[in-house]
């Protein structure tokens, strides 16, 4: 044969050339049905005379009757042994084929049976006694005759058996690759998640929970205009995992917005409404510190150009009641435990603070919760509802896109 | 192991290979709407908040 070997076609082969070993050696008194047989050494020039006359492949007398019922079935089946680059082996082998339990090859059995063809009837009989033993060892003692017969039924049972030559070891090997390979391929379904789908679907809440804030504005405008007009109106904390206001950063982009809840626990604030207000500190525009922490990778990623702010930026945070825009001044990079970064003056947590500041904290560096970025800014203009937002984000993108003044 | 899977499902190979995808498919939206949220808090780059003993 030309064409390269499978493992199976090999080892059908080896198992062939095998039994014609044990044949040859056991002698005609252990194969009854070879009496005829001559010595062992013609028996062995026989077989090496039938590997070099193997390429020719002459017909046999069966071969008329043999080869159209043996090759209807195998067109449909699958396989080495029916590949059409293989012509000169299939007429030869038809007979033989059906008593292999693994239908993979008979490149062994042409062998053999080339030795008969050219040998004679009584040598062709020997050669097939002995490649009958091979099946016998495997419990399948059909004989040829009864094997050919089966016909229809061949080609299901090919089938099944091409699964059976994995054993228990092989097998176990084989699950155990494809459970790691399973592993790998859920760990990095993992990490598209996370880097991926949960910004997509922290995204979405982000315009839900806009619209939503936007929507209930417009039914509840209580703009009631305080007495001073320097003094921002200071809301009341809302409940629990509840949105209530919009961030706009245009340091963050143009249509950056991030809507603001109360909380900081990741589900569901952190992880689906923006960034979170620390209950314990201020409100917007309160005196104090109005401390938000945010996302800075995965999860819509709120904070994540939190390094990009340069002092003056303004932070625009808007509520029911107003814009509040705070200026940023100036950051730190602390260790997760530093709570003294929202007090109401950062970093000195036993002062009574005067000044309306605003923390924003988020993870540092990207990717760790080893440090954290904490950046600081300060109340420096107040526009209430009715007066519309502020220049800077009037006209921006994402201004337009939250709803706006409609 | 997914060979036995493969031997398990019906039909001709065509509606093996769909039901293969539809399995798959159920086993993504279970591990993405399930699993990993549930995972995910235990991954040591999603803390942004500042606490005592963070």
């Amino acid at each position: 044969m030309d064409q390269p070997m499978t493992r199976r076609e090999r080892r059908e082969r080896e198992r062939a050339a095998e039994a014609a070993e044990s044949a040859r050696t056991t002698g005609p008194a252990a194969d009854p049905r070879a009496p005829s047989r001559p010595d062992a050494g013609a028996q062995h020039a026989g077989t090496q005379q039938a590997g070099a006359q193997q390429q020719p492949a002459p017909a046999g007398d069966q071969r008329p009757v043999i080869r159209p019922a043996s090759r209807a079935p195998g067109r449909t089946g699958s396989g080495p042994a029916h590949h059409p680059a293989a012509p000169q082996g299939s007429p030869a082998q038809a007979p033989y084929t059906p008593t292999f339990p693994s239908a993979g090859s008979t490149d062994g059995w042409s062998t053999s049976q080339g030795q008969g063809t050219v040998r004679g009837p009584s040598t062709a009989q020997s050669a097939f006694a002995a490649s009958a033993s091979a099946p016998g060892e495997r419990g399948d003692a059909r004989s040829a005759a009864t094997a050919s017969a089966a016909g229809a039924g061949r080609t299901d049972r090919r089938r099944k058996t091409e699964y059976e030559p994995l054993g228990p070891v092989r097998g176990t090997i084989r699950a155990f690759g494809e459970l790691c390979i399973t592993a790998g391929m859920v760990l990095i379904l993992f990490v598209v998640w996370q880097l991926w789908w949960t910004d997509i679907a922290a995204n979405r809440d982000n315009e839900v929970l806009a619209d939503q804030l936007i929507t209930d504005w417009q039914e509840n405008p209580d703009n009631e205009l305080p007495d001073d007009p320097d003094t921002p109106v200071v809301a009341d904390p809302v409940d629990e995992n509840t949105g209530f206001g919009i961030m706009y950063v245009p340091r963050f982009g143009e249509s950056y917005y991030r809507t603001v809840a109360e909380g900081v626990s990741m589900e569901p604030v952190l992880n689906r409404m923006g960034v979170g207000r620390y209950p314990s500190s201020a409100m917007p525009g309160e005196v104090g510190n109005f401390s938000v922490a945010g996302h800075r990778v995965t999860y819509g990623k709120p904070l994540n150009q939190i390094h990009e702010l340069r002092p003056g930026d303004e932070i625009v945070v808007q509520t029911g009641d107003g814009f509040y825009t705070y200026t940023f001044r100036n950051f730190e990079i602390v260790l997760p435990d530093a709570t003294e970064v929202l007090a109401a003056v950062p970093t000195m947590p036993d002062y009574k603070g005067k000044d309306r500041i605003m923390t924003l904290t988020a993870c540092n560096p990207m990717f760790s919760a080893r440090e954290r970025y904490v950046a600081y800014a300060e109340l420096t203009d107040w526009t209430p509802a009715g007066d519309g937002a502020p220049a800077s984000i009037a006209d921006s993108p994402a201004y337009e896109q939250v709803g706006g003044d409609a | 192991m997914y060979s036995l899977l493969w031997r398990a499902l019906p039909g001709p190979w065509i509606v093996k290979l769909i039901l293969c995808l539809i399995l798959i498919a159920a086993a993504v939206y279970l591990l993405m709407e399930y699993v990993f949220p549930v995972v995910a808090p235990f991954m040591p780059f999603n803390d942004a908040t500042i606490e005592e003993g963070g």
